[in-house]
């Protein structure tokens, strides 16, 4: 499947007991060239990806199997772990793997008092220069039906209400998001269905 | 991460025993393994650092060099870290085995020290722009029995607190470039203030509680863990869910507060005993393996 969020776009093929992920970004998607060879950040991002998948797929229906999947990143405009993550769990709706749930990500940034949900990269990194507590970014991966939060990470210094409120408001993102995906799933199990009636 | 083999019945009796609050070793649910930290154990590190919590051990060693700024950061140093899971830790690590959890430890050690806070990375700052002190923190993993996490975290606070860097002289020199002297004398040196360096705490869900510092037979009985790293003041500056199952937003919130609690309190007694452990000087007997 391919997500376009706002700038963002991302290409999520799916391949194919075992989840792996890799997660990469093209040398152009980021403000500052990066480079082809996966770097360590890229192999952590893999990781929580797969963290966040890994609740969600009926892995004992695919005994002696290995589902692959793998997320390339064409443009990076802020929040790429979140997009990720719900790109990823379309594309494994899309190829017809059974799955409990829907995995979305929603991701927020806490500055101050103040807090902006899925933030633009100027967004996620002015912060660094200045001081001040109650600075930091938050990602959650969420299955709603099932209210489970599958991966959570975050950064910065938040106090622990600060932190707890802030993985309430992704939740809560993750809720609006939900109605979006599943139209576009039954849009394109449609569209699927008239071609093959057509052909 | 390296795992115990455990059958049902073992699962059914640690579960049910953690539900009445009473683990296979007799812990309540928020007690930690006896630890033991030791620094200044390596004497080519500017500062260094052993810790054992129960049978997981790990040797922190803190090199300090010069090299330059960050582009967007010029007035302050930073810290790389570099966590190595060697095979002598556990089989399992053999090879390339140990490399994914080796970077997943090292990035999570980046997210935690990534604030204003934390460590005062002004003071690492020679000349703008032009010289600073990088801190190589190297940790290794000499033997793995769970919760590497907090090991790794108050490791690196004590090899931290142990670290002397040089002072340096800066002096231009005749072509009217900078020439940095280092001082020659062994005790005079900048230390770091680490009172706001955090520690991590690990929180594993097993049946319907949390619970803190599991061994790795705990372990095979959790789906999912809560790592969170935690100030002495109570701010919390990194969280990770780990594992492969999930948890509910309620779990959560109960984790962090629980997490908050436990990792306050690691704060007064580890700074009070590396205190007294530089204070004994010279009399201090080396203990351990490295002795």
């Amino acid at each position: 499947s391919s997500c376009n969020f706002g700038f963002l776009k991302q290409l999520c093929v799916f391949l194919c007991l075992r989840l792996t992920t890799d997660m990469r970004f093209a040398p152009f998607s980021c403000p500052e060239r990066g480079s082809w060879i996966q770097g360590s950040q890229d192999k952590d991002f893999s990781l929580m990806l797969q963290e966040s998948l890994q609740p969600a797929v009926c892995l004992h229906r695919y005994p002696r199997s290995q589902i692959e999947v793998n997320v390339m990143v064409l443009e990076n405009s802020g929040s790429v772990l979140a997009h990720a993550v719900t790109c990823a769990s379309m594309a494994l709706a899309d190829a017809g793997i059974e799955m409990y749930d829907l995995v979305l990500g929603c991701s927020l940034r806490q500055d101050g008092a103040s807090y902006v949900v899925d933030p633009t990269y100027p967004e996620e990194n002015s912060w660094k220069s200045g001081g001040g507590e109650k600075r930091g970014g938050l990602t959650v991966a969420f299955l709603p039906s099932l209210n489970q939060v599958s991966g959570l990470q975050s950064d910065g210094e938040m106090a622990e209400e600060t932190l707890t409120a802030g993985i309430r408001t992704c939740i809560e993102g993750c809720y609006k998001l939900y109605p979006v995906v599943q139209q576009a799933l039954m849009k394109a199990v449609r569209q699927a269905l008239v071609d093959t009636r057509v052909v | 991460m390296a795992t115990a083999q455990v059958s049902e019945a073992e699962k059914v009796y640690i579960l049910h025993g953690i539900r009445d609050d009473l683990r296979v070793d007799g812990r309540g649910c928020e007690d930690y393994r006896h630890m033991e930290v030791e620094t200044d154990v390596v004497s080519n590190t500017d500062g260094s650092a052993k810790v054992t919590l129960g049978h997981t051990a790990v040797l922190v060693g803190v090199k300090a060099e010069i090299g330059k700024p960050r582009p967007m950061i010029p007035d302050e140093g930073y810290l790389e870290f570099f966590v190595d899971c060697s095979a002598n830790a556990t089989p399992e690590f053999e090879g390339r085995g140990g490399e994914e959890l080796g970077t997943e430890l090292s990035n999570t050690l980046y997210k935690v020290f990534n604030n204003q806070h934390s460590l005062d990375l002004r003071s690492l700052c020679i000349s703008p722009g032009e010289h600073c002190w990088v801190l190589y923190v190297d940790v290794l993993l000499l033997q793995c029995d769970g919760n590497l996490y907090d090991a790794i975290s108050v490791a690196i606070k004590a090899a931290l607190f142990n670290t002397k860097i040089p002072k340096v002289h800066i002096s231009s020199d005749d072509e009217g470039g900078k020439e940095i002297e280092l001082s020659d004398d062994p005790y005079d040196c900048m230390r770091l203030d680490v009172e706001n360096v955090p520690c991590m705490v690990t929180l594993c869900k097993i049946g319907h509680r949390h619970v803190v510092d599991v061994t790795l037979q705990e372990k095979a009985c959790s789906v999912a863990s809560l790592v969170i790293s935690v100030t002495h003041k109570g701010v919390i500056t990194c969280t990770r869910k780990v594992g492969r199952g999930s948890l509910d937003p309620e779990s959560i919130c109960e984790m962090t507060e629980a997490g908050k609690r436990v990792g306050k309190a690691l704060h007064s007694p580890l700074m009070k005993l590396l205190q007294q452990e530089e204070s004994l000087g010279k009399k201090r007997q080396k203990v351990g393996f490295l002795g």
